[in-house]
C-alpha cells in the first residue's frame, strides 16, 4: 500500500464523525426499516411478480438522493432508486421549478421514465418526502414491477417502436398531494392498463410501505436528532466505500477485455449483438468500460444507463469483492458502494441509448455484462469467481382477457425462468437460480394453476449437458406448459447462441431454447412429456403432436391456441476445474441422479459405468491413475 | 389427591428437570448423554429419589426435546425416499429458486447442498390432479409398486408421498400409502396432505420429507425413553411432548407428525416467561431467554403469538407447521466482539461456543466474548461462576479485550479495557433491542406497557439495560432462571391443530361446504384428544378460525370464525378488513375476498400448577449479603466505577428489597440490578426489579 493510499484510508476513517457504536446502532435501524418496507409490500400486494417473485426494492435517501439504506431483495432494484430520485429532480427542474417549491408534506410521487433514472418503465417508483421542522430532509421510496403499464402487448414487450410504446410514463407525477389522493390521475391510471385492480392494489401497498419508511425515519429523528441521523448516513456511506476500496486495492492493477454476443434485438433476427467489456483496476478505483459494446437497437432491447447499466456493474463488483457468504463483517448497502466503481458508456450504445428509443427489455444485456466482468477478472481473482453462468433469463408474460370481465381486465402472469450458476472454486454451480444479476423467487406451480388457465406439465432440472468440471456447472430449468385457453405470450430471452464458458479446465455448458408444440386436439388428454427431460430434437412424441417449432428467444405478442404446448429450457452453466479431478463417487452419484448418462461419465469425466456399476479398473486406466 | 408432574427439558449441554407435587418443587440438572433418552430418564429417576414420592405415583412426565432438530441440523435421520408427481421431481431441490445470498458468488443453496431426499431417491409417478380437484391422469399403481421396490432395494426406510394439489383431493396420496403399507409394512410413510394440507408445493413437500426423515428417529427415541422410564418404575406415567406451538401432544400423535415438535425448546421458554408473568399478575410480556450462543426473544401481548407459517424455517429448511413466534438471534454469552477490515465494530454472530469458549475459561479462546466483557466489568463473580464449579481467570478476559479491541480506532469508546467492554455490551444490547423493536413497536405493541421477563444464564445480566433502552420500568427474573424452560413444560395445554385449504371466493362458497369442512376438522381433533384419554365433555375445547385474503394477494390474514348463522359472510369480511387495515394501513371495500383455509384447534387444558412459595422476611436483605465489589456501569463514553454490594440469591427471602446498583449471584446466572433500579423478592422467589429514576 502506498503512503498516499494509507493516508487516504486514515482520512476516510477520521472523516467519520460518529463513534463505531452509535454507527452500528443506527445502521441496524436503517436496515430494519428498509426490510420492513419491503416485507409490508410483499404481504399486501396483489400481483405475483411482487408477492411471490419479490421483484421489488425499498430504502431511505438523503435530500440529495444518495442512498443511506436499502432492502435486500432484487439486485436490479437495489441501487437503482438513487437514479430515480435524481431523475425526478431533473424533471422538476426542467419545468423551471425547484424540488422544494414542488414538494409538500403528505405528497406521494410516481416516477418511471427510462431516460430519467428508471431501471425500466414497468419498475415504478413510489417516492415520499420526509420533512423535519418544515424542512425537506430525506426521502422514503420503493420500486416494484407493475404487472401491466399499458404496454403495446400485455405485461411486457420487446419489439417496440419507441419509448412511447412502453405504456404509461410517469415523470415526477404527484398522485397524492398534501395527504389528498389526486383522483383524476388515479382514474387515468386505471383507464390505461389491462390490470386496473391489480395495479391499484400493488400501488397502494407500495404507498403504505413508503409511508412506513417515513414514519420510522421520523422516529429515529425523535430519538437521535436529524443531524445525528444524517451524519450516520454519511458515515455509513464513507464506511461502505472504504470497505470496497480496501478490497479493490488488494487486486493487481491492470486491464482485462472480454467479448460476448446476444442472440438478436427481437426484430432483426439473427443479427447478433456485441457486448464488449473492459475492466481496469488502478489502485482503489475500478472501471467497467462498455464503450465498444453494440450501438443501440431500434427495438425495446436497450438498457437505461442510470437505472440499469450502472446498477448492474455496481452490483457485480460488490458481489465479487464483498461476497456476503465469504465475509462476516457488517456491510451496509448504500451509495458508498457505488463510489469506487466507474462505469464508462458511449451515448447511442445499447448500454446508454438516446431517446426516443424504447428501453424496456434490459435484463439479458446486464446478465451478460455481469458474466463478462467476472470472466475478465478470473485470472486476477481465481478463488472468487465462478465459471460461465447461464448469462440469460427467460422473462415471460402470459395473458388473455379475463372471461369474467367485459374486456377491461386481463389475467397476466409474469414468469421469471431462471438459469444457473457456473462451477465455483470449491462448490458445484447452483441449479435453477438467477444469473449473477437477478434474484427473484418462482411462483408455486399450484398457485399458477389455481389462478390461471394453464397447466404446468414439467418443472424440473434439464438433464443434458451441464459443463463438466471438478465442480460441475449448474443445471438450467426445463418448464413445459399446456395452455387451456387462447393465450398471448411475450418473452425476453436469450442464450440460444451463447455457450457458457468453462473455467480452469472445466468444460462449456449448453445454450438455451424455446419450443412450440402444436397438437391435433385441445390438448386435454395429450401427454407430452417423456419420463426424462430431453431436448425436443431428441424427444419422441406421441401421435397427438403435429409439429415442433423452435422459437426465437425473444417474441412479442405470440399467440397460443388451447392445447398448444410450450417448452422453455434455460442454459446449463460451465464447469470449474479439470473434470478428471472430480471424485469418482461424485460422478457416479450424478449418474444415479440422472444428471449425466454413462456416455458423459466416460467421455467428460473418465468414469466408466457398466450395467449401472462403476468399472474401477477401466476408470483407472482411462483416467491414467 | 394432587398430581405429581415432572418436566424434563433436554439442552445441548445439560438436561434440566423439575418436579412438583402441589406442595414442593424440586429442580435438578445433569449432563446430557449421547443418547438423550438415557439422561432424560435418569433425571426423572434421580429427582424423584430426592423426594419421598413413590415412582408409581408420578402421573405425567412432560418432555421437551431437540432430538428431531438436532438430527436435521446434523444431517441425520432415516434414509428417506419420495414418490412425487411426474414432471415435479425437483420441487424440493429448486425450492423458490431464490438465492440464499443476494450479493454472493460462493454461497451455498442449502436445500441443494444438503438435500432431505437426494434426486436418486425421488421417483416420479404418473398421476395428476388439477384444480378444482379434477383427476387429469389416474394414479398408475404399478408404477407406485415398482418405484417402492427400487427404493426398498436401495435401503430406504421411510417414504414421503408428495403429489401436486393433494390438498384438493387426497385420494391419490391415500391410495399410494395404502399400497405401500400393504406390500411393505416395515416402511414408514408420510403423505403431504396429512402433514400440511395446504397449497404451495415446495414448502409442503419439504415439510413432508423432513417429517418422513425424522419419524423413525423420533419413534425410536420415544420408545427408548418410555422403556427406560418403565425400567426406573415409571411405567404408569403418561408421557407428553412439547410441540413448537406451545401445546403438548401424546407420544402416539408425535410419532405420526414429529415435525410439530421441532421448536419444542424455545416454545417451552416462552411458556415459562408467560408463567413467570402470570405469577406476578402481569399479562403483557417481552421474554428474553439468553444462553451461551443465542437469545430467544418473544412478545406476549396477553396471549401467545404464532408465527406466520410462511416464515417458519428450521435449520434453513422451510417447514410449514404451527409454531410460537420466537425470534432467535446470534447473541449469547459466547458471542465474539471484533473489528472488520474497515474498522467497523461487530458483536456476533460468530460465537466461541463451549469450545474454546470465552477467553476467561482458559481453554485457548483468544477472542473477547460478551461473557468476557461481563467479567471485565466485574459483573460476574470470578469465584462463583456456576457455583464455583468452573474456574475463570478475569485477567484473560481483560487481555483478550486489550489485544483485540482497545485502541483499534481512535476515540473514547475503545480507549480503555472497561470502555471497550461497555462498547461490547452496547452493541450486543442494540442487536437484541432491534429485534424487540421489530416484534413490538413495529407491530403496534408499546413496550412501555410491558414487563420484561429475563432468564437463561445470561438474560438477567442484560435485563435492566434493555428495559431502560425500551423505556420499560419493570423486569421479572424467575427463580432458577437457568432451568426456566423445564418449568415452562409444566404449563402447556394438550393441543392439536388441523387445517384444510378451501381456496374459493367468499361470496360464492356455500355455507354447507364450509360447515362440512369444519365438522371434519372438529372430528379429527376430537379423535386425537380421545386417543389421549381426554374426557371430551369435561376438558376439550375447540377454536375455529379462517385464513382470508383479497383475490390476487399471496399472504393470508387469520380471523376468527363463528359459524354460518345470519350474515356470516359480512362478519368475516368486516373482520378481515379491520385486520388488513391494522396490518397494512388500508383496505379495499369492494374487492373480492378469497376464503383460503379453515383451521380448527382442539385443546385440553393442562393440569393446573401452583408454584411453591419461599420463606418470607423483612425488607432488609443483609442476611444474603456476600461482600462489596467494584463493578462498572455507565456507557462507553462515561463509564462509572462503583463499589456495589453482592448478594447470594439462595439466601434472599420474600419481601427483601435490594437497591441498585447491586449484583445478585446464583448458581447458574447473575442478576444485575442497575443504578436507579430496585429489586423486590416475590413470594414465589422471583425477583421483580422496578425503575425508580426519573424520565423513564
Amino acid at each position: 500500500m502506498s503512503t498516499d493510499e494509507s493516508e487516504r484510508q486514515r482520512g476516510l476513517l477520521e472523516e467519520r464523525e460518529l463513534d463505531p457504536v452509535t454507527l452500528q446502532v443506527i445502521g441496524g435501524e436503517f436496515d430494519t426499516i428498509a426490510d420492513e418496507m419491503g416485507n409490508k409490500m410483499i404481504r399486501s400486494s396483489f400481483s405475483s411478480i411482487i408477492r411471490e417473485s419479490e421483484d421489488l426494492g425499498s430504502g431511505l435517501f438523503l435530500r440529495d438522493g444518495r442512498e443511506i439504506a436499502e432492502s435486500d431483495f432484487t439486485p436490479m432494484h437495489v441501487g437503482s432508486l438513487p437514479g430515480y430520485l435524481r431523475g425526478m429532480f431533473e424533471c422538476i427542474e426542467e419545468r423551471g421549478q425547484t424540488v422544494e417549491e414542488v414538494t409538500n408534506p403528505g405528497d406521494v410521487f410516481f416516477h418511471n421514465h427510462p431516460y430519467y433514472g428508471a431501471s425500466h418503465s414497468p419498475d415504478v417508483a413510489v417516492i415520499v418526502p420526509i420533512f423535519v421542522d418544515d424542512e425537506l430532509v430525506a426521502w422514503s421510496a420503493d420500486t416494484a414491477h407493475i404487472l401491466d403499464i399499458g404496454t403495446a402487448t400485455p405485461g411486457l414487450a420487446i419489439d417496440l417502436y419507441d419509448m412511447y410504446a412502453e405504456g404509461q410514463l410517469f415523470k415526477a407525477r404527484k398522485v397524492v398531494s398534501e395527504g389528498e389522493r389526486v383522483e383524476e390521475i388515479w382514474q387515468h391510471i386505471r383507464d390505461n392498463t389491462r390490470t386496473p385492480r391489480m395495479n391499484e392494489g400493488d400501488l397502494e401497498a407500495m404507498i403504505s410501505a413508503a409511508e412506513i419508511g417515513k414514519e420510522r425515519y421520523l422516529e429515529l429523528v425523535d430519538k437521535y436528532g436529524q443531524e445525528t441521523v444524517k451524519q450516520a448516513g454519511e458515515d455509513l456511506m464513507a464506511y461502505a466505500e472504504d470497505l470496497l476500496r480496501s478490497k479493490i486495492r488488494d487486486l493487481p492493477d491492470g486491464e482485462w477485455h472480454e467479448v460476448g454476443y446476444l442472440d438478436d434485438d427481437g426484430r432483426n433476427r439473427d443479427e447478433r449483438i456485441k457486448i464488449d467489456v473492459k475492466v481496469r483496476i488502478e489502485g482503489d478505483d475500478l472501471t467497467v468500460d462498455l464503450t465498444d459494446s453494440n450501438d443501440q437497437v431500434p427495438t425495446g432491447f436497450n438498457c437505461p444507463v442510470d437505472g440499469a447499466t450502472k446498477v448492474a456493474a455496481y452490483f457485480t463488483v460488490r458481489a465479487l469483492l464483498m461476497d456476503t457468504y465469504v465475509h462476516d463483517e457488517y456491510i451496509p448497502q448504500n451509495s458508498g458502494t457505488f463510489e469506487p466503481v466507474n462505469v464508462e458508456t458511449r451515448k447511442g450504445s445499447i448500454y446508454d441509448p438516446e431517446p426516443p428509443a424504447a428501453a424496456y427489455a434490459r435484463i439479458n444485456q446486464v446478465d451478460m455484462m455481469g458474466d463478462l466482468i467476472m470472466k475478465a477478472l478470473r485470472n486476477a481473482m481465481p478463488e472468487r469467481v465462478m465459471a460461465g453462468t447461464c448469462s440469460q433469463v427467460f422473462f415471460t408474460s402470459y395473458s388473455g382477457p379475463d372471461p369474467e370481465s367485459e374486456g377491461d381486465e386481463y389475467w397476466v402472469y409474469l414468469e421469471v425462468n431462471d438459469g444457473s450458476y457456473g462451477g465455483r472454486p470449491d462448490k458445484d454451480g447452483v441449479d435453477c437460480v438467477g444469473a449473477l444479476i437477478h434474484n427473484t423467487r418462482n411462483r408455486p406451480t399450484e398457485d399458477i394453476e389455481l389462478s390461471h388457465p394453464m397447466r404446468v406439465e414439467r418443472y424440473e432440472l434439464r438433464e443434458d449437458g451441464h459443463g463438466a468440471g471438478r465442480h460441475r456447472g449448474g443445471h438450467g430449468v426445463c418448464r413445459e406448459t399446456t395452455f387451456l385457453v387462447d393465450t398471448v405470450m411475450s418473452t425476453e430471452g436469450d442464450g440460444k447462441h451463447h455457450t457458457p464458458w468453462g473455467a480452469f479446465g472445466g468444460k462449456e455448458g449448453a445454450g438455451a431454447g424455446m419450443y412450440h408444440l402444436r397438437t391435433d386436439d385441445d390438448g386435454s388428454d395429450a401427454v407430452f412429456y417423456s419420463r426424462r427431460d430431453r431436448s425436443p430434437d431428441q424427444m419422441e412424441f406421441g401421435d397427438e403432436v403435429d409439429e415442433v417449432e423452435e422459437l426465437y428467444t425473444k417474441v412479442t405478442g405470440y399467440a397460443f391456441e388451447p392445447g398448444d404446448h410450450f417448452i422453455v429450457r434455460s442454459a446449463m452453466s460451465g464447469g470449474y476445474g479439470d473434470p478428471y479431478e472430480r471424485p469418482v463417487e461424485q460422478v457416479y452419484n450424478d449418474y444415479r441422479d440422472d444428471l449425466i448418462d454413462a456416455d458423459t461419465a466416460r467421455d467428460d469425466y473418465g468414469v466408466v459405468i457398466e450395467n449401472g456399476e462403476i468399472d474401477r479398473e477401466a476408470t483407472r486406466k482411462l483416467r491414467g491413475n | 389427591m394432587t398430581s405429581v408432574l415432572v418436566g424434563v427439558d433436554v439442552g445441548g449441554t445439560n438436561t434440566d428437570v423439575i418436579l412438583i407435587d402441589g406442595e414442593s418443587e424440586e429442580t435438578y440438572k445433569l449432563p446430557t448423554t449421547d443418547d438423550p433418552s438415557k439422561s432424560s430418564a435418569l433425571g426423572v429417576k434421580e429427582i424423584v429419589e430426592q423426594t419421598d414420592i413413590d415412582p408409581g405415583d408420578i402421573d405425567t412426565v412432560l418432555h421437551g426435546t431437540t432430538v428431531g432438530t438436532n438430527a436435521l441440523i446434523e444431517n441425520e435421520g432415516a434414509k428417506t425416499g419420495m414418490l412425487t408427481t411426474q414432471g415435479f421431481r425437483d420441487v424440493i431441490h429448486i425450492g423458490r429458486h431464490r438465492k440464499a445470498h443476494t450479493f454472493s458468488i460462493q454461497f451455498e443453496q442449502h436445500q441443494q447442498a444438503r438435500p432431505i431426499v437426494p434426486r436418486r431417491y425421488r421417483k416420479p409417478i404418473s398421476e395428476r390432479i388439477y384444480p378444482p380437484g379434477e383427476v387429469v391422469r389416474p394414479l398408475d399403481e404399478d408404477e407406485v409398486l415398482t418405484a417402492t421396490e427400487e427404493l426398498v432395494d436401495d435401503g430406504i426406510e421411510s417414504i414421503a408421498i408428495c403429489y401436486m394439489h393433494s390438498y384438493l383431493d387426497t385420494t391419490h396420496e391415500d391410495r399410494t400409502k395404502e399400497l405401500i403399507q400393504e406390500h411393505y409394512p416395515e416402511i414408514t410413510v408420510s403423505t403431504s396432505n396429512e402433514v400440511v394440507n395446504q397449497f404451495r408445493e415446495y414448502e409442503r413437500f419439504t415439510t413432508t420429507a423432513i417429517n418422513a426423515r425424522l419419524a423413525p428417529v423420533m419413534q425410536s427415541y420415544l420408545d427408548r425413553f418410555e422403556q427406560r422410564l418403565e425400567g426406573h418404575g415409571f411405567g404408569d406415567a403418561e408421557v407428553l411432548i412439547m410441540q413448537s406451538n406451545g401445546g403438548m401432544a401424546s407420544v402416539r400423535e408425535v410419532n405420526k407428525k414429529p415435525i410439530t415438535t421441532m421448536l419444542s425448546g424455545p416454545a417451552a421458554g416462552v411458556l415459562s416467561g408467560q408463567f413467570t408473568g402470570r405469577q406476578a399478575d402481569e399479562e403483557k410480556l417481552i421474554t428474553l431467554d439468553m444462553g451461551g450462543t443465542s437469545a430467544d426473544i418473544s412478545v406476549v401481548p396477553g396471549r401467545l403469538l404464532e408465527r406466520d407459517p410462511r416464515d417458519s424455517k428450521i435449520a434453513n429448511y422451510p417447514t410449514v407447521t404451527q409454531m410460537l413466534d420466537v425470534e432467535t438471534i446470534g447473541s449469547g454469552g459466547g458471542s465474539i466482539a471484533w473489528f472488520d477490515d474497515a474498522h467497523g465494530f461487530n458483536v456476533g454472530p460468530k460465537s466461541a461456543g463451549s469450545n474454546p469458549g470465552p477467553a476467561c475459561l482458559d481453554q485457548g479462546g483468544q477472542q473477547p466474548t460478551i461473557t468476557d466483557a461481563q467479567v471485565a466489568l466485574g459483573r460476574i463473580d470470578p469465584e462463583d461462576f456456576l457455583g464455583g464449579s468452573i474456574e475463570i481467570d478475569p485477567e484473560l478476559s481483560s487481555e483478550a479485550i486489550d489485544d483485540q479491541l482497545v485502541g483499534v480506532v481512535e476515540g473514547d469508546p475503545f480507549a480503555t479495557t472497561e470502555r471497550a467492554a461497555l462498547s461490547t455490551l452496547e452493541v450486543a444490547n442494540s442487536n437484541m433491542y432491534q429485534s424487540i423493536r421489530e416484534q413490538t413497536i413495529r407491530r403496534g405493541y408499546d413496550p412501555r406497557e410491558y414487563t420484561f421477563v429475563a432468564f437463561g444464564g445470561a438474560g438477567p445480566m442484560h435485563a435492566c439495560d434493555l428495559a431502560e433502552e425500551l423505556k420499560m420500568d419493570s423486569v421479572l427474573v424467575p427463580p432458577s432462571p437457568g432451568i426456566a424452560s423445564a418449568q415452562g413444560l409444566l404449563t402447556g395445554d394438550i393441543q392439536y391443530d388441523n387445517q384444510v385449504t378451501v381456496s374459493q371466493r367468499l361470496s360464492r362458497v356455500d355455507a354447507e361446504t364450509v360447515e362440512g369442512r369444519v365438522e371434519a376438522l372438529e372430528k379429527r381433533g376430537i379423535e386425537q384428544l380421545k386417543g389421549d384419554g381426554i374426557d371430551i365433555d369435561e376438558r376439550a375445547e375447540l377454536h375455529h378460525s379462517v385464513d382470508m385474503l383479497y383475490e390476487g394477494q399471496g399472504y393470508e390474514l387469520n380471523v376468527e370464525y363463528d359459524g354460518t348463522d345470519g350474515d356470516w359472510r359480512s362478519r368475516l369480511r368486516e373482520r378481515f378488513e379491520d385486520k388488513h387495515e391494522t396490518e397494512y394501513g388500508h383496505y379495499f371495500d369492494e374487492d373480492p375476498i378469497e376464503l383460503l383455509n379453515i383451521r380448527v384447534r382442539a385443546t385440553a387444558e393442562s393440569i393446573p400448577y401452583e408454584p411453591t412459595t419461599i420463606e418470607r422476611g423483612g425488607e432488609d436483605p443483609s442476611d444474603a449479603y456476600k461482600r462489596n465489589s467494584e463493578v462498572i456501569f455507565g456507557d462507553s463514553r462515561a463509564p462509572k466505577r462503583l463499589d456495589v454490594p453482592r448478594y447470594e440469591r439462595e439466601a434472599l427471602v420474600a419481601g427483601n428489597v435490594v437497591e441498585g446498583p447491586a449484583i445478585i449471584d446464583e448458581f447458574d446466572s447473575t442478576v444485575v440490578v442497575n443504578p436507579d433500579w430496585e429489586a423486590t423478592v416475590q413470594p414465589n422467589g422471583a425477583i421483580k426489579i422496578h425503575y425508580t429514576g426519573e424520565n423513564q
